[in-house]
């Protein structure tokens, strides 16, 4: 009820000061439809295909003063635990204070700046490479913060940028957290060329008790069994090119999660896009994505994973686009795979992404 | 020569209340309010049109004015600043804004328009193609626009 209203008054709030030219005002969104086949399949899922209707996304953005902005992402979402059959939730609303020259002060809920996709993209699938995020983003990431950042971009010849953060932990809400848990995050990238970045961060948060709130999106893939404490470190490197032909995006990340019942557990993840511009807007692409956990995981649930696609983008318009995408989920290598949903898995996707 | 010396006050007067000012190559003239950096490099004026430099040489905020679909020379002010597509560049600015890493830029689509915004607000600079009006107003420098 309450982000109902502050969504409204965000929105009459808005109507005036779009009136006078000082902000902008996006949607963002995605429908979609999904085959899923499980030829060799060991525990009884059934073959199936539906069409999703995705995401929708309020996005606000615009000055407030001469050097302070406001940025807010309000986003409605199918749900099925949910008795209206939907969710709403704010998922950016931070202010930026320019406090001198390319240097700003951000408090407020972000999208931690840990690596490129998570910077980058949000919840704005029309600008995805390919339809889903990452694998990692379903186990490790901390998706959302809240708290102070310090921020700088665009600095020097090679446009130098960094993000210092102090936020809530994981296990925190959005109204509260408790005790003195906070999440520290540290990025920094460099533009060597326009369209290119390249990227490092880092973040350490410490979970008492390994529950995850709205800030992580590890849902079915958190480990729910283990309730004592967790201290999580992950390093993540990014390397994107895009405005060329040739795109590239390559996500690695090592993570490092201890338990005082098992120790140290290493676990390594990298994501791979390459797509190949032809045209202006039609995009052919490959992708793969691998997840390996350690065996003294207890973070999330045990899981190593290997994804493999491939896609067409058809850009229509900076307004739309269209992917399709054929993914394999399954191993490689001997071993790869050991969880049985992930065996022999094929899925066909298509979204239609929208910005208006 | 009475009138032209008059014409010439006028138009000199114009641009000291205004604060306009503007830079002239074959087709590209830029026109600015009360923008500091003058002159600039092709390489500055890039950085300001992709988002990368926010603020002038005072530290006041920049504010950005760039062709909507239908603003004739769209697609070459889009080359001129990014080397692609104005499909692309505008995806490019939509993306920066929804990242937060750049304020929200000022839409028009006639030469006209962008001259009326610039004038009312400080801070602003635009852009315009094949520009042949009349308007007397003083030039900011872009060095390197012929080289490149």
């Amino acid at each position: 009820m309450k982000v109902y209203l502050l969504v409204s008054i965000s929105i009459i709030s808005v109507s005036t000061l779009i009136a006078q030219r000082q902000i902008q005002v996006n949607g963002f969104g995605h429908l979609g439809y999904e085959n899923n086949f499980y030829p060799n399949d060991s525990i009884g899922q059934d073959d199936f295909g539906s069409f999703t209707l995705g995401e929708h996304d309020l996005f606000v953005s615009g000055k407030l003063s001469d050097k302070v902005s406001f940025l807010g992402e309000f986003v409605f979402k199918g749900s099925a635990s949910s008795p209206s059959g939907f969710l709403a939730s704010i998922e950016r609303a931070r202010i930026r204070y320019n406090y001198h020259k390319k240097h700003y002060l951000l408090v407020g809920k972000m999208h931690t700046a840990l690596n490129y996709w998570n910077d980058v993209y949000h919840h704005g699938r029309i600008f995805f490479p390919t339809i889903d995020r990452p694998l990692n983003f379903s186990f490790f990431v901390p998706i959302h913060s809240l708290g102070i950042r310090l921020q700088g971009q665009d600095i020097g010849k090679y446009k130098f940028g960094y993000d210092v953060q102090v936020a809530n932990g994981m296990e925190s809400t959005d109204i509260s957290s408790s005790g003195f848990n906070f999440s520290y995050n540290a990025s920094v990238h460099i533009k060597p060329k326009f369209g290119t970045r390249l990227m490092a961060g880092f973040n350490n948060d410490f979970l008492p008790t390994n529950t995850h709130g709205p800030h992580a999106h590890a849902g079915s893939f958190h480990n729910h069994m283990y309730k004592g404490s967790v201290s999580l470190n992950q390093f993540h490197v990014s390397v994107a090119r895009f405005q060329t032909k040739f795109e590239l995006l390559n996500e690695f990340a090592i993570i490092g999660s201890r338990t005082d019942s098992l120790g140290l557990s290493v676990n390594y993840t990298n994501y791979i896009y390459a797509g190949y511009r032809i045209k202006e807007k039609y995009i052919p692409y490959v992708m793969l994505d691998a997840l390996i956990t350690s065996d003294k995981e207890l973070h999330t649930r045990r899981m190593n994973a290997l994804k493999y696609s491939l896609g067409f983008r058809w850009e229509f318009s900076d307004k739309l686009n269209l992917k399709v995408q054929f993914e394999k989920y399954g191993g490689l290598f001997e071993g790869f795979d050991n969880i049985p949903m992930l065996q022999e898995k094929y899925e066909l996707k298509m979204q239609l992404s929208y910005a208006i | 020569m009475l009138s032209r010396r008059i014409v010439l006050f006028i138009a000199i007067l114009f641009v000291s209340i205004s604060g306009i000012s503007q830079t002239s190559s074959e087709k590209f003239t830029v026109i600015g309010n009360s923008i500091t950096t003058n002159p600039m490099s092709l390489s500055e004026l890039k950085d300001i049109f992709l988002g990368e430099k926010q603020v002038d040489s005072n530290n006041n905020t920049i504010v950005v004015v760039l062709p909507t679909t239908d603003f004739q020379g769209a697609e070459e002010v889009a080359r001129l600043i990014a080397g692609s597509s104005l499909n692309s560049f505008r995806r490019y600015w939509l993306s920066i804004v929804f990242q937060g890493r750049a304020n929200p830029p000022v839409y028009f689509n006639s030469n006209q328009r962008m001259i009326d915004f610039v004038q009312e607000n400080p801070g602003s600079i635009a852009i315009l193609y094949d520009y042949t009006g009349s308007e007397k107003i003083t030039t900011i420098q872009i060095n390197s626009f012929e080289k490149e």
